[in-house]
């Protein structure tokens, strides 16, 4: 017998409820499997060698922990301007640092661009003098695209040239070749730039609220299914003759 | 009435069931044995014990799952009413419904199959 309209209605209407309530406790768990998730512990510092080659995309190494030793290239910093660092306006110092031969992995030095700090954007400074050699310990970020150049209006700062982005590619044609495709943001700083804040820690899901999540999304499904099976009372009139049930 | 020849899938779908029955239910009993031992032993509880009866839990969500689908394929081929099915789902939330359904469930499917009019 099929359900008459009402139950129909009926039926919908408590399937409806059924689908709504499994999807908001499967929502519900995966908010938990994002709080109860644990902090995933950075990977120890590495050398750069170990992660990145120069000239070649940074793909995995992007947000790993580097050290990285050489010397700053006599060249022009940039001062990337239109910052924003602990909601402060702030302008960013980024250096080439010629990395030693024997710490890029190819036998070769090449350039890596490093955001040596930040500053407030109202006073700007060149680089300081900093001693010839140095070790540098930071984690890669990736590149920025390069933007047609805005002449930008800051005052003139010997030893710099501004910029808004961070970009190799622009870089490459100032800076001595092979130029890295990532940024290595220090940890360290220097005597005027506080150094950028880490990263934020990555957490892992809870792999169990998560499996209830989806369980209660299966449950969902479920649900929807039997109520349009039984909409039709179960798929099949028992009173009319049977056909193709095979 | 004469009741429709019996779907010729009953017996297939009448074994899984069962299996999957015996499964779901043994598992929901692990899971409440280790609920109530977690809450006798509270914080004083192993911590082996506590991972492993999680673990149980999960492998029990799962296995309802797959108990779920063996329950409406049944449902689905003998034609039952809703309730029954409500009923059928809760016997692997329910500690040890799952062992009487199973058995009755049985019966009377195979009563149904037996008393079926052959085509």
């Amino acid at each position: 017998m099929t359900p008459s309209p009402l139950a129909r209605v009926g039926i919908a209407a408590l399937t409806v409820a059924l689908v709504a309530v499994c999807v908001v406790l499967g929502m519900w768990q995966w908010s938990r499997a994002e709080a109860t998730g644990v902090t995933v512990a950075p990977e120890p510092s590495v050398p750069i060698a170990d992660v990145l080659a120069p000239a070649t995309p940074a793909g995995l190494a992007i947000s790993r922990q580097v050290s990285v030793s050489g010397t700053w290239a006599d060249v022009d910093a940039v001062l990337v301007s239109g910052r924003e660092v602990e909601g402060e306006e702030a302008v960013l110092l980024v250096r080439a640092l010629v990395v030693d031969a024997d710490a890029t992995g190819t036998g070769q030095s090449a350039t890596l661009p490093v955001i040596v700090g930040w500053r407030h954007a109202s006073s700007p400074v060149g680089p300081d003098p900093g001693p010839g050699q140095v070790v540098v310990t930071g984690y890669l970020r990736a590149a920025e695209e390069a933007t047609p150049a805005s002449g930008h209006d800051g005052q003139a700062i010997p030893g710099t040239v501004w910029n808004d982005t961070i970009s190799p590619s622009e870089l490459a044609q100032v800076w001595p070749s092979p130029l890295y495709s990532a940024v290595l943001s220090s940890y360290e700083g220097s005597a005027s730039w506080d150094p950028l804040p880490p990263p934020p820690p990555e957490r892992e899901l809870n792999i169990r609220s998560v499996m209830y999540a989806l369980e209660w999304w299966v449950f969902g499904a479920f649900a929807l299914f039997v109520g349009a099976r039984a909409m039709r009372d179960n798929g099949r009139d028992p009173s009319q003759p049977q056909e193709a049930t095979q | 009435m004469t009741q429709p020849a019996a779907d010729p899938r009953v017996p297939g779908a009448l074994k899984r069931y069962r299996i999957m029955a015996i499964i779901t239910g043994s598992f929901l009993l692990a899971v409440f044995i280790g609920l109530f031992a977690k809450l006798i032993l509270g914080d004083g509880a192993n911590p082996t014990f506590v991972t492993v009866t999680g673990l149980i839990a999960m492998v029990h969500g799962w296995i309802y799952v797959i108990y779920l689908a063996t329950t409406v394929h049944l449902w689905l081929l003998m034609r039952w009413g809703l309730g029954r099915l409500v009923v059928m789902a809760l016997g692997g939330v329910v500690p040890f419904l799952s062992f009487v359904l199973e058995r009755r469930i049985a019966a009377e499917a195979r009563a149904a199959v037996a008393g079926s009019v052959e085509p």
